[in-house]
């Protein structure tokens, strides 16, 4: 799947005492994890990038992963209304490199 | 009239690149060591010095901290986490590849491979205040020593 990252002009929209469950789905769409909470629920969406380097030297090789995230965590109480968020944007750090 | 030229082995022309590729390839089919690194997740930060139990909200660790890469409920109370995963893999494989020429070859390989966690955990009361905190920092304990730590006992 192609890597595409979250829109930062959505994410201002986002407003705590506001904003509902409604209103967020449909501007972020379906979340691709939903947790229940004691007090409501979190609403994860997540986006990743692996990029992934290999080096063979005749009788060595070398290799290496590196993935990261782009991920925003949605509280909601139980009336649905958005009480926190955070936002982690790291997807771009995936970087080739090698393993040492 | 041509004259034929006798033909001059490509070892008198080229001796600093046959004789190496001729010694690699045998080599390559005899001995092969991988190293593999794979990391997921960004690092986790240290956050004993700014976080304090009963004080710290769960807004001021979002703000800080950003998305927790897991979130659960456990007990009543809210729990995020954060981790960093480290895998480590490597392998050291010994052969002679005999079995075109011969049948049987004979192969001897070893190979380790250690995951470790970064991890920060962080557990909120109804109230969003900072109840518990606790974390691992797997990345310290070194590979090497971890895998072999079997043959120093």
């Amino acid at each position: 799947m192609d890597y595409y990252p979250f829109d930062a002009s959505k994410l201002a929209k986002l407003t705590p005492g506001k904003s509902t469950v409604a209103q967020v789905t449909e501007m972020l769409g379906a979340p691709s994890n939903i947790v229940k909470l004691s007090n409501g629920n979190a609403y994860i969406y997540r986006r990743s990038l692996s990029k992934g380097t290999g080096i063979w030297l005749l009788i060595v090789s070398f290799g290496n992963y590196d993935k990261h995230y782009d991920q925003i965590v949605i509280f909601f109480d139980k009336k649905n209304i958005l009480t926190h968020y955070g936002v982690t944007l790291d997807a771009h750090k995936a970087a080739y490199g090698l393993p040492f | 009239m041509h004259t034929r030229q006798p033909m001059v082995s490509p070892f008198k022309i080229f001796p600093f690149v046959m004789y190496p590729f001729i010694v690699g390839s045998l080599i390559t089919g005899c001995v092969s060591y991988r190293v593999i690194k794979a990391v997921e997740g960004r690092s986790v930060p240290n956050i004993f010095a700014e976080f304090q139990v009963g004080r710290t909200t769960l807004q001021e660790a979002l703000q800080t901290l950003g998305a927790p890469d897991q979130v659960a409920e456990l007990e009543g109370k809210d729990v995020l986490i954060y981790q960093q995963s480290l895998l480590s893999n490597s392998g050291l494989s010994f052969g002679i590849p005999l079995t075109d020429i011969w049948g049987p070859g004979f192969d001897f390989s070893a190979y380790g491979e250690l995951v470790r966690y970064d991890l920060v955990l962080l557990s909120f009361t109804l109230d969003g205040i900072l109840r518990e905190i606790a974390s691992e920092k797997g990345s310290h304990y070194p590979y090497l020593k971890t895998m072999l730590s079997e043959m120093q006992q």
